[in-house]
């Protein structure tokens, strides 16, 4: 589901349901790496929407969670883990965390829930029809991590 | 030549062509209205175009998924969408289902449970459908998987939109 009005009838109808949140993790930075950063921010939007697509009976998949990149890896694990704390207070047991960007694969141990590290492919210079199945392909590798996760009783 | 000799009286001459003329306005008025009304009808009508899917040889008694792409028209904006139907052959007949699940809207797979390798099975919260698409009791789902309508013409099928099962 996502996290928009013509979602949320059905969400608070079946919330036992939905026990995972998906949160795609975007990097901003004008600087000149700009470009890099905007298309690892709309790969991972990609990815994430498949992934919604997939899975949209038991995940509510929230806006994108904005972070400098200026910011240090610690500050941004913790600030994950206040999120999750938030979850978990509302009864949720999962969260996926979604990111192309590379300063982050190390939080992968160490932050609540399972965080996916995806690496950016340079979709933007495909052929509309192919970059559709290059996500999906990518979605389904995904898909074994996301089960993993869900056989666990409690992630956070 | 007074006026009882003639079949129509002026007044009524005149009742007649306002009758007449008020009744074409009148049209000219509510014609475009009832068009309007009757509009979302004919719309349904358009979106209810068959798609080609696969040749028919393509398909065998074991359900596989075929990506289905069709266009879309939201006001100037014409989208291509693409879904996956999931087609199988049981006995002459072609049988078409929808991947979303019932319950509430994952993409189902055939197989996907290593238990239930002849059925359609949704990884979220472990719903599962016969392989005619009728949903295993005791699962979340309570309807059967959505059908398609099927025609085939020179070898090739064309599917319609999903319909609900009874």
């Amino acid at each position: 589901m996502r996290f928009q009005t013509s979602d949320i009838d059905t969400y608070q109808q079946s919330k036992a349901y939905v026990d995972t949140m998906l949160v795609p993790l975007l990097p901003v930075a004008l600087d000149d790496d700009l470009r890099q950063k905007v298309a690892m921010g709309e790969y991972i939007s990609l990815v994430t929407m498949e992934m919604e697509k997939q899975f949209r009976g038991r995940l509510m998949q929230l806006p994108p969670l904005m972070y400098l990149s200026s910011e240090s890896v610690t500050e941004i694990g913790e600030r994950l883990g206040v999120w999750a704390d938030a979850f978990k207070k509302d009864g949720k047991n999962h969260v996926i965390w979604m990111t192309s960007d590379p300063a982050l694969k190390q939080l992968e141990n160490q932050v609540p829930g399972l965080l996916l590290w995806i690496p950016h492919l340079p979709i933007e210079h495909l052929d509309p029809n192919y970059r559709s199945k290059t996500i999906r392909d990518q979605m389904q590798q995904l898909l074994p991590d996301v089960m993993a996760e869900w056989r666990k009783e409690d992630s956070l | 030549m007074s006026e009882k000799n003639h079949n129509v009286s002026r007044r009524q001459f005149l009742t007649y062509t306002l009758m007449g003329v008020g009744g074409f306005m009148g049209a000219a008025m509510v014609m475009p209205m009832v068009r309007f009304a009757v509009d979302p009808i004919l719309q349904a009508d358009a979106a209810g175009d068959m798609n080609e899917l696969t040749a028919l040889s393509d398909l065998t008694e074991e359900p596989q998924a075929f990506s289905l792409t069709y266009e879309v028209e939201d006001g100037w904006v014409t989208q291509t969408m693409e879904d996956t139907v999931w087609a199988y052959l049981s006995g002459d007949e072609v049988v078409a289902l929808s991947p979303t699940c019932t319950h509430l809207g994952c993409t189902v797979n055939f197989g996907g449970d290593e238990n239930n390798p002849d059925q359609f099975f949704c990884p979220c919260h472990f719903g599962r459908f016969e392989i005619d698409g009728t949903n295993v009791p005791g699962t979340p789902p309570t309807e059967p998987l959505h059908r398609y309508d099927t025609e085939i013409r020179d070898g090739v099928i064309y599917v319609g939109r999903p319909q609900p099962q009874q």
